[in-house]
């Protein structure tokens, strides 16, 4: 009992501990320029685990307790489809007309993303008739699968464009795709156990979330050593060059 | 129970896409070469998706006729695109790479390329869905011919790419 209450305590406080050492070295390689939205996230993560590790040790009564972390997973998701956002217009860094452009095709495409979602989820959850407590995340888990498709949207634009992503952007979407991708699953499985058996789906659910910041810190100390960039010679260029009017047939 | 089971199933399912994309980042692409081009006949295809052509036909064929060669052309046409597509995606890679040569305005350049490949693979994408329209539509939608201009303009920065590395 001692024991899975320390590995409780661990799995809450490691992986904030380590978003703080992931802002700290994206601040000192220049990172949270080409991904601010992404640092703002790991900030905001910081604060709210704070303000909620505060509140559990307080003590404060359960209600008052469930609705700051409601808004806290809200908040969360707000800013990832702010990351996914940014994401989507990295390749079309310096073309403004172009990424506003796209950036509306974008929010359709969420928009439609979030219904379907919502659809799936709702009658999932619905078929399982869950509990009231589980009931209220229902929407929050509904936007969880929402951004999953964005998620998948994202890797499938890469290799769309013929683009090899960033590694430190990779490694943003690897994360949050492990943290994310099996949430829905595991409210589920929450509600399908008894009460005493829950704990262990807790345990799996930020042991994962433990592996996702794992993976950011990764990404964010390896930068992009990771991925080799073939640049281009003057050789191939020319080769390129004499291939055009070929091409063309002008 | 089974709602449990479709939520299992969707979660492994994801969790292998990202597996396969893991390993898609780190397989060992090697970067774009000129031959992987696929040769494009632009005249041919500007005269396919020419108005002044579809004019000429549909004034001397029976809308009949005109009905059937106009769907010919339209699938025709409908090959160059996915050919420049392709095409575009190489630019596009060939850019990334000369983003990150060491010469800032051989990296500048390839941004350009980067942007106007990406461009070029977006009107591909509307080409494709206009064309489809055209096909099940001949006499109402006509292609245009704004893709063989875009097409021209990225292959003049590669031009300009090698005339820049070059000097």
């Amino acid at each position: 009992m001692v024991l899975r209450h320390v590995t409780w305590l661990y799995l809450w406080i490691a992986p904030h501990l380590l978003l703080i050492a992931i802002a700290a070295v994206m601040f000192r390689k220049g990172l949270h320029r080409q991904s601010p939205i992404f640092f703002c996230y790991l900030i905001f993560e910081i604060a709210t685990s704070c303000l909620l590790f505060t509140l559990y040790s307080l003590k404060v009564a359960v209600g008052f307790y469930l609705n700051v972390d409601m808004f806290c997973r809200a908040g969360s998701i707000a800013l990832r489809f702010g990351v996914f956002r940014e994401l989507f217009e990295s390749p079309l860094s310096s073309d403004s007309p172009l990424r506003r452009t796209l950036g509306r095709a974008l929010n359709w495409v969420t928009a439609v993303l979030i219904a379907l979602a919502c659809a799936f989820i709702g009658s999932l959850y619905y078929a399982m008739h869950l509990h009231s407590g589980t009931q209220s995340y229902a929407i929050l888990q509904a936007l969880n699968a929402a951004q999953c498709g964005l998620l998948v949207l994202l890797f499938l634009w890469h290799r769309f464009l013929g683009l090899r992503m960033r590694s430190f952007a990779f490694g943003i979407l690897l994360g949050m795709g492990l943290a994310f991708g099996v949430d829905p699953l595991l409210v589920a499985i929450k509600d399908f156990l008894v009460p005493q058996q829950t704990t262990i789906a807790d345990l799996l659910d930020m042991g994962i979330y433990h592996i996702a910041v794992l993976v950011w810190l990764y990404y964010a100390i390896a930068g992009e050593k990771t991925v080799p960039v073939a640049t281009p010679t003057p050789q191939p260029l020319a080769d390129w060059a004499s291939e055009v009017p070929r091409i063309t047939q002008l | 129970m089974t709602a449990l089971i479709i939520l299992a199933a969707a979660a492994v399912l994801f969790l292998v896409f990202l597996v396969l994309q893991t390993i898609w980042q780190y397989s060992g692409r090697k970067p774009p070469q000129a031959a992987q081009l696929i040769p494009v006949d632009l005249a041919a295809f500007q005269n396919l998706i020419d108005p002044q052509e579809e004019r000429f036909l549909r004034a001397k064929l029976t809308p009949s006729q005109f009905r059937t060669i106009q769907r010919a052309r339209v699938g025709a046409a409908k090959l160059y695109v996915a050919a420049l597509s392709e095409n575009a995606a190489i630019l596009a890679a060939a850019g990334q790479s000369a983003r990150y040569h060491s010469d800032p305005e051989i990296a500048a350049v390839g941004l350009d390329v980067v942007h106007r490949a990406i461009k070029l693979k977006l009107w591909c994408i509307l080409t494709l869905l206009r064309l489809n329209g055209a096909l099940v539509f001949p006499t109402r939608l006509s292609p245009s011919s704004r893709l063989a201009d875009q097409y021209m303009l990225v292959s003049s920065m590669a031009t300009r790419l090698q005339s820049r590395a070059a000097a």
